[in-house]
């Protein structure tokens, strides 16, 4: 049972109409017994008339519609569909969706691997790799395109990816001649297993052909020529061998063939220059291989040095060095069956 | 009812282009909106203002309305939201008797009078001075949401569900809020009446002052 001033308190709640049932039912029943409550009752009903009469409100003015239609016309030709900027911008979940959406988007841009965007160090080394190995692809495609053109006869040769290419192919034959080769001197001589040897990076076979001419020729083609100002006594005659073609005349490797064939720009082709001693038939070799700039990062080999199965017979001396002459770079090498002081005056004089 | 089209019909015609719908919401609203921003503005020029900007961003934002709710409360709410907020921006003037002598009530004073007052007995103090006048400034002495969440219940008479979505907050908050302000207004009545006993009747009404010349 609700006491009196529960009742006055539940009584406005109930002339609001907002009251549950079950306390409803229990104010009606209170109500009904209890005169005072029946009285405050009363009362409320009046105050609630009171209020509701003491504020009237005057009547709108004459055209209100109108002023209103307007405002309407003249604000926009219908309402909007959809959310204006101005509404947008004010909504405060705006700033957190729009950093979340842009962290996302950083977020799959750093770590999608459709993207050139590198972060991590894996990342960047291995792009750099692909980057080098892409450029060196392009690079022999290019270089054998510009030695096909320069090498017309040699286009045949192109197959020098199948492997080391047999030292009979190495030397000068007949049929393949290049252009470029001087003209006038072709003596089917034979070629000596030390030369040979210098031209294939290993001891030769026997009785291989090359072709030969000499420096004159050589100068007259408008070859860079390496000349010794000093030969040990005995030494004067001197002939010179190079190769079929520029791709498979140099020591036989294929890491030194790569090195030539970026020489090709300047058209000049490995050759050896032999000096022979005709009283002893020893001779000295000095291999002339145009080369790029020395790239520091490359093998020796690759830039044209005798590799490790290289190997001289035991009694032969050799000598590599970088040189350059008239803009080109060369890779010299000088070997014979002589001391290796005397070895080295022949290098030191070499001009 | 084919003559008497449903506020969400006329809506689906106005967002379909058809500006005669949207006119015949204002025709059917338009009254009671007015009396509502009156009786918080207490202007009638302004008040005709608001209703005209409540009407026009009903237009704007029609869109946003959600069918399922009942129209008109959606429609109070924009209308009570401009009220109120050209209330807010009168906030360097307050209301003030018209008298300076003559204090606004505050809380405590009403509170200590009434309970002088309160052993008269209900009865006695409403026969003391029951006119419309003292109600109403007691009506407007009050604060702006006290004085929003009466005229919405007893001018419109609104329930508490949908004073609630209008003023954004819970049903049980709306309640509190409601029983609070009637117990202040009631206090404040009382205190009316018996400074009018003593000093008479407030003459005048208020005004709003700068707080320069309290």
């Amino acid at each position: 049972m609700l006491t009196c001033r529960e009742i006055a308190d539940l009584l406005d709640i109930y002339l609001d109409g907002e009251l549950d049932v079950g306390r409803c039912a229990a104010v009606l029943g209170h109500l009904k017994q209890c005169p005072s409550c029946s009285e405050l009752l009363s009362d409320r009903i009046r105050e609630t008339e009171m209020i509701l009469n003491s504020f009237p409100a005057p009547e709108l003015t004459p055209g209100f519609k109108e002023r209103v239609m307007a405002n309407v016309a003249a604000s926009a030709s219908r309402p909007r569909f959809f959310p204006s900027l101005g509404y947008l911008l004010s909504r405060p979940w705006l700033a957190p969706a729009l950093a979340g959406l842009i962290l996302l988007v950083s977020v799959y841009g750093v770590y999608s691997n459709n993207t050139n965007l590198l972060t991590t160090p894996k990342q960047v080394v291995k792009q750099a790799e692909q980057m080098k190995t892409s450029s060196s692809v392009v690079h022999h495609e290019d270089v054998s395109k510009i030695q096909a053109s320069s090498y017309p006869d040699a286009a045949s040769h192109n197959n020098s990816d199948a492997g080391p290419v047999a030292p009979e192919r190495l030397l000068i034959g007949a049929g393949s001649k290049p252009k470029e080769t001087p003209e006038g001197s072709r003596k089917g001589a034979e070629v000596s297993p030390q030369a040979r040897s210098l031209l294939h990076g290993k001891p030769a076979q026997s009785n291989a052909n090359g072709e030969t001419t000499s420096i004159r020729d050589l100068l007259r083609a408008g070859y860079v020529v390496f000349t010794p100002t000093y030969l040990p006594p005995g030494y004067g005659q001197e002939k010179v061998v190079f190769a079929a073609d520029a791709e498979e005349n140099t020591a036989g490797n294929t890491a030194g063939n790569r090195e030539t064939v970026k020489s090709t720009s300047h058209v000049q082709k490995p050759f050896v220059v032999i000096y022979t001693n005709p009283q002893t038939g020893s001779e000295i070799n000095l291999k002339v291989v145009p080369t790029s700039p020395y790239d520091f990062n490359e093998p020796a080999t690759a830039a044209g040095f005798p590799g490790p199965d290289e190997r001289l017979p035991e009694s032969e001396h050799s000598i590599t060095w970088y040189a350059e002459k008239d803009g080109i770079h060369f890779i010299l090498t000088l070997s014979g069956s002589l001391p290796l002081q005397e070895l080295k005056k022949v290098a030191d004089s070499i001009q | 009812m084919k003559g008497y089209p449903k506020d969400q019909d006329l809506i689906q015609q106005t967002l379909a282009g058809d500006a005669r719908s949207f006119e015949n919401i204002v025709e059917r609203h338009q009254h009671a909106v007015f009396r509502l921003v009156y009786r918080l503005l207490k202007d009638r020029q302004e008040a005709e203002d608001v209703a005209q900007e409540a009407f026009l961003r009903c237009y704007q934002q029609l869109h946003r309305y959600d069918p399922s709710r009942p129209f008109t409360p959606w429609l109070y709410r924009i209308a009570t939201n401009l009220a109120l907020s050209r209330l807010r921006r009168r906030n360097r003037y307050r209301l003030v008797p018209w008298d300076p002598s003559n204090e606004s009530p505050d809380s405590k004073t009403a509170g200590r009078t009434c309970e002088g007052v309160l052993g008269a007995g209900p009865e006695e103090a409403w026969e003391i001075k029951e006119t419309k006048q003292e109600v109403l400034h007691a009506l407007k002495s009050l604060k702006p949401i006290d004085q929003t969440v009466i005229i919405l219940r007893y001018f419109e008479e609104l329930s508490y569900e949908e004073i609630a979505f209008i003023l954004r907050t819970t049903r049980n908050n709306i309640e509190v809020r409601i029983c609070r302000a009637r117990q202040r207004l009631r206090e404040l009545m009382k205190t009316v009446s018996m400074e009018g006993k003593h000093r008479g009747m407030w003459e005048g009404g208020i005004k709003s002052c700068s707080p320069a010349e309290k």
